[in-house]
């Protein structure tokens, strides 16, 4: 549902060299914003003076709490992180390194700035498999972060956490935040979850069933949300992720041309730099194939050497000088086929689907009722989803499994990498989150047990229901419950449900979302929520299938965001609907305690 | 063993084809896995400085930002969270395994996505390219008489099994 704009194959991605940058670009976000303003004003019932984005939601974060809240997206490889009155997130390595050069110290996070010369940089991670597992590297990158990067006062604090965040971890985590740095409230979600807040926060309270898919550096996961909630039975893990894509590149180049195993910081550039997902690749292998100058793949890179050029970069393709003292690589069909093992992992022998073919099974393992709206509602984000061609590919390839009536649309943000700490921001800026965050106090009162049940809503997640079947079948660790499919009559969580059974047979879909607001209905109507959600794709990427439509402004001013969704919020009423997290709420805490810790 | 390009060439080359034994399935699948190792690794090489110890205190905190809030005394060493955690990846994957099975709930291991129902496609080992032809001594693959006898010189499992 997300825009209806045709996918016109400019405008897409950013290019090459800008596919990975970090920086955030606040005059397109702003702009947009400044020219609704006036009209914004009329229609919100509850203006607040001062009203420029930034300034709102400071006034709203501080009226929730009076300090801004700290946020963390703790990525495997780049910890983002920032506070939520900042408009975006500082992008840190998450790990400490050695260089050959430096025999005397080690460098954490952003502090591999200041060193000159990144030959044969050895990498301490603080993860393995995507879980944080050496504490003795992630504690130092986070003392750093919390002193250097980004200090902490008093502020709460909001993190994500991988699925399945084993208990063990989480107890560590909370004996840091809360014992050492004494932080006075935590809340932890995966970081899809925010990535669903932060799709959904646009559309005015009613959230749309989606599929999110978050490819980082130690994995993938293709995640669907349904009705607010997490829907486990489909949702997939592939176990292909950044650094496996910079390795196998590290790999070829190394057999084919020139041994640069020890240079897995150089090559991860490489790769950013040059690599992109194949929209025909079949195509792109017979033009790699080609000689001269048919052949439009092939480029050369030029190395860096630590002391004309610290950072290398790909030629032009007219430009085959070769600067004094500087090394080549020759890229030709490695550029294509590194990020090819995303889509194909069976290219290197892995038994595995790829991301598009659990795209297709997550939504077919999805309740019949909301499979259509699914496929109109996948989010990329992550660091491989900043490869360009990785959103055209998505959609090309999801398209052509897919019934034709069909719609499919395949939203990227703006910015992949930061996209969750995004989403977090704007939670931080809803009322609700009170009720979500874990203070030091009960902490201190129920034990770690209390926050890793608050935090992990794969504990929720029942793979059958258990009143109807009293034998609980344990099933061998190989077989994949994924596989079974007949689940229409009941819920998420195995209750049986009535209206899914009525309503699966193509009824209005506008009933599947939870308040007013009718969405698909009709024709006309189904025109706002295009227009609203076009608002919020503002300066991002939409490959749309359908009619082309020029947004109006004063229809995509109409829905307006999550402002409307925030002031419109009741704050004492239930939220287990309104969170990613399948967690019971329970509303009657006393949050008194922030106003006296913050004040 | 060294065998150089030049004694591989024509009816020697042949030869020596002949005289290599077969790798097996399990060989290969050794092979596979060890590649997968190295694609999974953090680092390929050794620590440069291995002997380099991260010192009690992390080094360059601002002077200003000591007037935090935080008190100093509750700063631990290092290696305290470490020591206490002490756990491996496959240990935790596997409690999470049983805790799941005793409350029914999913877990890390289910969400493993399911092996793909496409054929693979087949590449050149040498060159990246599609291939045709399959290495009898060790099933990798080749696209051409040139690949072939790079793949023969260099990683050719036949020299290994
Ligand atoms: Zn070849
Ligand atoms: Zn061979």
């Amino acid at each position: 549902m997300f825009g209806t704009r045709k996918y016109s194959g400019e405008g897409f991605s950013t290019s090459r060299r800008d596919s990975q940058t970090t920086e955030f670009k606040p005059h397109m976000a702003n702009r947009k914003y400044e020219r609704h303003k006036s009209k914004r004003l009329k229609q919100d019932e509850n203006p607040l003076p001062g009203t420029s984005r930034a300034t709102k939601s400071k006034l709203r974060t501080e009226k929730i709490f009076n300090v801004p809240v700290y946020i963390l997206d703790n990525g495997g490889y780049s910890a983002k992180v920032g506070l939520s009155t900042k408009d975006t997130a500082n992008v840190v390595p998450n790990c400490i390194m050695k260089v050959k050069s430096e025999r005397k110290r080690f460098f954490i996070g952003n502090q591999i700035d200041e060193c000159l010369d990144l030959s044969g940089l050895y990498y301490l991670l603080p993860c393995e498999k995507g879980y944080v597992t050496k504490w003795n590297v992630q504690k130092p990158v986070w003392d750093y972060i919390f002193n250097n990067v980004c200090p902490i006062e008093e502020n709460p604090v909001i993190m994500t956490q991988p699925p399945f965040n084993f208990k063990a971890i989480q107890e560590i985590t909370d004996e840091i935040f809360f014992e050492e740095y004494e932080v006075k409230a935590i809340y932890r979600a995966n970081p899809t979850d925010f990535a669903y807040y932060q799709y959904n926060c646009n559309a005015k309270g009613d959230k749309v069933p989606c599929i999110i898919i978050d490819t980082g550096f130690s994995f993938t996961h293709v995640i669907p949300y349904i009705d607010g909630k997490k829907y486990y039975k489909a949702a997939k893990r592939i176990d292909i992720g950044g650094k496996l894509l910079t390795n196998y590149l590290k790999d070829i180049i190394s057999y084919r041309q020139l041994h640069v195993m020890d240079e897995t910081y150089i090559i991860n550039q490489v790769k950013e730099d040059s690599c992109y997902v194949s929209l025909d690749f079949k195509e792109d292998m017979k033009i790699a194939g080609l000689q001269g100058e048919s052949n439009t793949i092939i480029r050369n890179y030029v190395l860096p050497d630590f002391n004309n050029i610290r950072r290398g970069y790909v030629q032009k393709p007219e430009d085959s000088s070769v600067p004094e003292g500087c090394q080549i690589l020759r890229l030709n069909n490695e550029r294509f086929t590194v990020p090819e093992l995303l889509f194909h992992p069976s290219d290197i022998g892995m038994d595995t689907m790829g991301i598009a073919e659990a795209v297709v099974k997550c939504i077919f393992n999805c309740p019949e009722k909301y499979q259509s709206q699914l496929a109109q509602n996948i989010i990329v984000m992550g660091g491989n989803a900043s490869f360009e061609g990785f959103g055209e590919r998505l959609y090309k390839e999801v398209r052509s499994y897919l019934p034709d009536h069909w719609k499919v649309n395949v939203y990227k943000p703006e910015n992949p990498i930061t996209y969750a700490w995004l989403g977090a921001k704007s939670m931080s800026e809803d009322p609700k989150i009170k009720s979500l965050l874990v203070t030091k106090e009960q902490y201190e009162e129920h034990g770690p047990h209390f926050t890793y049940e608050r935090f992990s809503d794969w504990l929720q997640a029942k793979k059958e229901d258990l009143d109807s079947s009293p034998m609980v079948e344990v099933k061998p660790t190989t077989e994949s419950v994924l596989l079974k499919a007949n689940f229409s009559r009941k819920d998420l969580f195995g209750k049986y449900d009535p209206d899914l059974e009525e309503n699966s047979n193509n009824e209005q879909k506008s009933e599947i979302l939870d308040t007013g607001f009718s969405v698909f209905t009709n024709p006309n109507e189904s025109k706002n929520i295009t227009d609203d959600t076009s608002r919020s794709s503002k300066s991002s990427d939409i490959i749309s299938e359908g009619a082309s439509q020029s947004v109006s402004s004063d229809s995509a001013n109409k829905n307006l965001d999550s402002e409307v969704f925030i002031c419109n919020t009741d704050e004492n009423s239930s939220c287990t609907n309104a969170y990613p997290s399948g967690l019971n709420m329970l509303d009657t805490y006393d949050f008194d305690i922030f106003n006296q810790g913050f004040v | 063993m060294t065998i150089s390009k030049l004694t591989l060439r024509g009816s020697a080359r042949l030869k020596e084809v002949d005289k290599c034994k077969i790798v097996d399935e399990t060989s290969r699948r050794r092979r596979h896995r060890k590649n997968m190792e190295i694609l999974e690794a953090d680092n390929y090489h050794e620590d440069p400085h291995a002997d380099l110890v991260m010192s009690k205190k992390i080094p360059k905190f601002d002077e200003n930002l000591e007037t935090r809030t935080r008190s100093r005394k509750k700063e631990k060493n290092p290696e305290y969270y470490q020591a206490k955690f002490r756990k491996h990846i496959l240990q935790l994957l596997e409690e999470d395994r049983m805790e799941a099975e005793i409350t029914g709930r999913y877990s890390y291991q289910d969400l493993v996505a399911e092996d793909t129902d496409h054929p693979a496609r087949h590449f050149c080992a040498v060159c990246g390219f599609f291939s045709q032809y399959v290495c009898l001594a060790c099933g990798m693959r080749y696209c051409s008489i040139k690949c072939m006898d790079t793949h023969m010189d260099t990683r050719c499992l036949k020299w290994t099994a």
